[in-house]
């Protein structure tokens, strides 16, 4: 066991070395072969899924982190370095990504096998690979941003994989753009992270930045900053910043819902598993510097609830399945984050994870519907599918009542967050934790109901998935089923939270059974309100007209069909702010500052010429100018004696 | 090591040039480009020897050699003018860089270049020996001399094989750069008899200015003598407001030259101002030094947002490479080893990808015979492989981590925000509550920027279905791959392991900053 955590890089370093192999071979026409590219792929993330597996049995019992690290850089008195940390966290989330993506992967051959970027599809998947788990791996947070910025353009390729849609180029485009907000608020606060703390990490032992310090640090920055608490709540707020654009939180999150223009295995895992959940990665690792700053800790607390009450709002209008489940995901890592903000630290984990298997696999399972309809996507036309898919169907149900907390694993992990947020007294938060919750339940029965119960809506002939793509679903269903329950940490059963935050204070399970009842009285309550609008046969026996019940809503409706305004806001910031402008300062430029240049030039030249008249070597002129000067002197001074 | 003589160095391109360029010499196009080629291969590799046997431990010059007559005495000796030569960890990489850029911009040559083969190819080697000389120069008369002749085939360069308005803009170019230099020629004469003032001996030799002196300047003399320098400086980095001539030259210059110009020549600017105004003039830019990083933000903001709304595509690179520049400037003025390492790293990276960058722009001009982005689009989908090499450039110059320019960022950001130039700024008498971290703050606001404009062109250079126009755009041919295949690998080599370059100026670095 000692062997695969003194190693544990090579888990990310195997699928660097796949996608060098995949790139080369394919540009260099080496092979043709697909299955080559998928067994390469596959095997390489089985092989990190053993290695995770032993290193998460051996987190068990040890309870120091092992940290190795190699200087990357040095200039002057600044070090960086890059490194591995193998601790609980970090072994916690090995598993979910290595586990998650192999299962993706093997989804992904059949889901990709008839598109001509086939091998380019599974060399992006590499390099997401590669940058995720080197993220999960950093042993400071200087290389966390690093490979925070490759999962960021690892995404902006696969969100372009078919870069010949123009809605998917610009799709990537605004994806990279928008993270680089984050990424740039980010580096500022790691840079003034370090400015207060530098005299403390010259005299550590530990590299700059290094997580296992990071505690100390922030306890040496928070009393450097003493006198002015603003500036460590800035600092705070500007590492904050990262998690809010890769998390998509409001008010960056507009990414996160035109992201679904990639293929849907990308979606499955990096818009939803993993990579937007690096955000909340993040906010646990530098757990320490928020902890200290109560305001902090409220803003964070905000965003995540502003973030969940949004994309549960806007979750309910969407046709498109993809982005329904899209606006699922940006209500959940509200919640996570929220959760986070609040103190409830191993329930945002406990969510993460949870929530990493049932997203994962409702969004295959939407794939496969789109796969089975011929890239239909509009709930519209959809319906009555589980009669062709039923499979998908019940795999897809499975998700649907674990995402709602309905007994499934998303029960246990929102049953902790509540009660973390009411141990910590935000009871303001509990009763937006509770209301989203219940919409949580409402929307995704309704995408439930509208795609696979009724009667079917579309013009295709919606074919069964084959066993390539519903083996994955169904082995997803299990972890989302049950991986809840199992580390509940009651009944005697293995606690998640006792797991994760060996240091922190551990969240007391209220004993009392009424928070629990009542989410779930409120999730059956949304999932009844589902039943009765969007079943046809319930719809008609209590006579609901739901045009007219939109038409009675409508200002609400459109609020959320136009996703807040907030898009469209952005867009009219760029259009009638940013571009104008910036043609204003490109015309000063071009104008004027070249103006004065060329202005300059151009009274050389002219003084020049009036100069050279004088010049012409003609007696005449020589004569004339003589004769005219006299004149004028003469003229001048007769004047002058006159007066 | 007697067979490395860094004299024979700076001469070996120009012996190229007389050999390309005699009477003796075929007039057959292949067979000069091929020789151009292997000529510039061999200084290369003469170039790397010196790498090879450099020794980054030790700070101060290393490979001195001065041309001496046969009687023992200095080229111009009443004058104290030695021609004299010697590198250190600065020049070191600027050096080797040089004549990378040379080899690759010939190489790239061979489809941009349709007439009076003989001439441009020995006109490049004059280039060379000047570039070098300059870099490799340890005589402040021979730093001039070798700075002035620059020009002179620059001017041709582009005037001859240039296009729109080309002879407006070489002569703009050699005009901006001789007022530029004529400053700079006061300088050198100011502190030239300073010296022989206080000492006695007439000397233009770089070593002893750039030790410490015996002597100290007043604070006046040494302010005016460093606007001389940097105003020279200013205007080949360049540095806002003396950039108008750049995207001018840029655009009516051929792909080569661009390469050359962006990837060597505007790396003289920062050279010099790390050489002279901060290792001889270290009181003056102790007190300027704010000046600078003020300079250097607005070099980054300024022209990253006229980038945005750019449509020739030419233009929209040299602002981007402008508002690189900036960085420099901001390292350069941040007076901290973090902050000149973040520069000198800057300068290479900028040197490898801006040069990437034009070599992008000139295949698609090759093919297209535009330059407008407006009437591009969907080129990826004819040319993949283009496509990966274009990405990896942009991205490198968007800073993407493990790719060259993050480290140099990073660097020299991090450089800036430490810095305590402003802690004692003051201007007139009047205390100015400038915050170097806000400034800073404003300048990484850049790498928005520059996300959004780099990665708005390749969207609608590359992305999206391929118009019915470019349905012929071919992939790139063997020679394209070359070049840009090479600039990748040092991109990505020294992406991933910055600390193989870091160590080689690092020590030397440290030594000027430390005289500081």
């Amino acid at each position: 066991m000692e062997f695969f955590v003194k190693n544990a890089g090579i888990i990310a370093l195997l699928p660097l070395w796949v996608f060098l192999i995949i790139m080369f071979g394919q540009n260099l026409s080496i092979y043709e072969n697909k299955k080559f590219t998928l067994w390469l792929t596959a095997t390489s993330t089985f092989a990190g899924l053993i290695c995770s597996s032993f290193i998460l049995a051996w987190t068990m019992s040890h309870n120091e982190p092992y940290i190795q690290n190699f200087i990357w850089l040095e200039a002057g008195y600044i070090k960086l370095s890059v490194g591995v940390i193998v601790d609980n966290l970090s072994a916690m989330m090995l598993m979910v990504v290595t586990s998650v993506s192999l299962l993706i992967q093997i989804y992904s051959h059949e889901y990709m096998n008839k598109d001509e970027g086939y091998h380019r599809f599974f060399a992006y998947l590499n390099l997401f690979n590669f940058s995720m788990l080197g993220l999960v791996l950093s042993t400071n947070l200087f290389q966390t941003y690093i490979f925070w910025e490759l999962v960021g353009v690892s995404s902006y390729l696969l969100i372009g994989f078919w870069f010949r849609r123009p809605s998917a180029s610009s799709a990537a485009t605004k994806a990279f753009i928008i993270n680089r907000i984050g990424d740039c608020g980010l580096l500022l606060g790691i840079l003034g992270f370090l400015f207060f703390s530098i005299i403390f990490w010259l005299n550590s032992s530990d590299v700059f930045l290094g997580f296992s310090s990071l505690p100390q640090a922030a306890k040496y920055v928070y009393a450097a900053t003493g006198s002015t608490p603003m500036l460590y709540t800035i600092i705070a707020v500007l590492i904050f910043l990262g998690p809010v654009a890769k998390s998509a939180q409001f008010p960056l999150h507009t990414w996160l819902p035109d992201a679904m223009e990639g293929p849907t295995p990308i979606s499955a895992l990096i818009h939803a598993a993993t990579m937007v959940a690096a955000g909340v990665y993040l906010i646990a690792r530098v757990y320490p510097i928020f902890e200290l700053s109560n305001d902090a800790m409220t803003i964070i607390a905000w965003t995540g609830a502003i973030t969940a009450i949004m994309g549960a709002t806007i979750a309910i209008t969407q046709q498109d399945i993809k982005k329904a489940l899209a606006y699922s995901t940006c209500s959940q890592l509200g919640f996570m984050v929220m959760a986070m903000g609040a103190g409830a630290y191993a329930a945002g984990l406990f969510h993460l994870m949870t929530h990493a298997y049932f997203k994962a696999m409702l969004f295959l399972c939407s794939g496969a519907v789109i796969h089975g309809l011929n890239n239909q996507q509009d709930m519209k036309y959809m319906g009555g599918l589980r009669k062709h898919m039923p499979a998908v169907a019940y795999t897809y149900l499975i998700g649907c009542l674990a995402i709602s907390g309905i007994f499934l694993s998303g029960f246990w992990s929102k049953e902790e967050i509540f009660s973390g947020l009411l141990a910590n007294n935000h009871i303001v938060l509990l009763i937006i934790a509770l209301i989203v919750a219940g919409m949580t339940s409402f929307y995704m029965f309704r995408t439930y109901f509208l795609t696979f119960e009724g009667e079917y809506r579309g013009n295709e002939h919606p074919h069964n998935a084959s066993k390539v793509i519903t083996l994955p679903l169904i082995i997803f269903a299990i972890p989302s089923a049950i991986i809840g329950f199992i580390l509940c940490g009651k009944f005697g059963l293995p606690s998640f939270d006792n797991f994760i935050s060996p240091t922190h204070e551990i969240v007391e399970h209220s004993e009392n059974f009424i928070l629990p009842v009542i989410s779930l009285i409120i999730s059956l309550a949304g999932f009844g309100l589902a039943m009765v609008l969007y079943v046809d046969k319930y719809r008609d026996k209590l006579n609901i007209n739901l045009d007219n019940f939109i038409q009675k809503v409508k200002p609400a409706y459109n609020f959320s069909t136009n996703l807040w305004y907030i898009d469209k806001s952005y867009y009219k910031l760029i259009d009638y702010m940013v571009i104008p402008v910036c043609k204003l300062m490109s015309n000063f430029d071009k104008y004027i500052v070249d103006g004065i240049v060329n202005l300059i030039a151009l009274m050389t030249g002219f003084s020049g010429w009036v100069l050279r008249l004088f010049q012409n070597g003609n007696v005449q002129t020589y004569a004339t100018i003589l004769f005219g000067g006299l004149m004028l002197l003469t003229f001048v001074l007769t004047i002058y004696w006159l007066l | 090591m007697k067979f490395l003589s860094i004299i024979l160095l700076v001469l070996l391109p120009a012996i190229g040039s007389i050999i390309l360029f005699g009477p003796w010499f075929p007039h057959n196009e292949v067979k000069i480009r091929r020789f151009a080629k292997g000529w510039a291969g061999l200084v290369f590799l003469y170039s790397l020897l010196f790498v090879v046997f450099f020794n980054p431990a030790q700070a101060g010059f290393q490979f001195e050699q001065v041309l001496k007559s046969p009687g023992g005495k200095a080229w111009i000796q009443p004058l104290g003018i030695n021609f004299a030569f010697s590198i250190d960890g600065i020049s070191l990489p600027l050096i080797v860089l040089t004549t990378f850029l040379v080899l690759l911009a010939l190489i790239a040559s061979k489809y941009n270049i349709t007439k009076r083969h003989k001439l441009y190819y020995a006109l490049i080697f004059v280039l060379e020996t000047a570039i070098l000389g300059v870099f490799a120069a340890k005589d402040l008369f021979v730093f001039f001399l070798f700075w002035e002749i620059e020009l002179i085939p620059m001017y041709f360069l582009i005037s001859i094989w240039g296009s729109g308005r080309k002879e407006y803009s070489a002569m703009k170019f050699i005009l901006y750069t001789f007022i530029g230099s004529i400053f700079m020629l006061a300088s050198i004469l100011a502190i030239y008899f300073y010296h022989y003032i206080y000492t006695g001996v007439l000397t233009f030799d770089l070593g002893v200015y750039t030790s410490l002196k015996s002597y100290s300047y007043p604070l006046m003399f040494s302010i005016l003598t460093f606007w001389g320098f940097f105003i020279a400086f200013a205007v080949k980095i360049p540095v806002v407001p003396f950039h108008t001539w750049l995207p001018d030259a840029h655009v009516d210059a051929p792909t080569p030259i661009s390469m050359l110009l962006a990837g060597i020549l505007l790396k003289m600017g920062g050279y010099g101002l790390i050489r002279m105004n901060m290792q001889i003039l270290p009181e003056a830019i102790k007190v300027l030094a704010p000046i600078l990083i003020i300079m250097g933000v607005i070099n980054i903001i300024y022209t990253a947002c006229i980038a945005l709304v750019q449509e020739d595509l030419k233009k929209l690179i040299a602002y981007s490479s402008i508002s690189h520049m900036g960085i420099v400037l901001l390292g350069i003025g941040a007076l901290n080893a973090a902050g000149v390492s973040g520069a000198l790293f800057q300068m290479i990276a900028h040197g490898i990808i801006s040069a990437g960058l034009f070599m992008i722009v000139g295949v698609i001009y090759l093919r297209t015979h535009t330059r407008n982005i407006s009437v591009l689009g969907g080129l990826g989908q004819n040319s993949p492989r283009f496509m990966w090499f274009s990405l990896t450039i942009v991205l490198a110059s968007v800073g993407l981590p493990l790719l060259i320019g993050f480290a140099a960022e990073t660097l020299a950001f991090y450089g800036a925000f430490t810095s305590t130039v402003f802690n004692s700024f003051s201007l007139f008498g009047w205390y100015i509550p400038v915050s170097i971290q806000v400034l800073t703050a404003i300048g990484i606001f850049g790498i928005i920027l520059t996300a959004a404009y780099l990665l708005w062109m390749f969207q609608k250079v590359f992305y999206g279905n391929i118009l019915n126009k470019w349905k012929s755009f071919h992939d790139v041919t063997p020679h394209e791959v070359a070049v840009l295949l090479s600039l990748i690998l040092v991109i990505v080599v020294f992406g991933f392991y910055p600390q193989g370059l870091a160590k080689i100026f690092t020590p030397t670095v440290n030594n000027i900053v430390n005289i500081i």
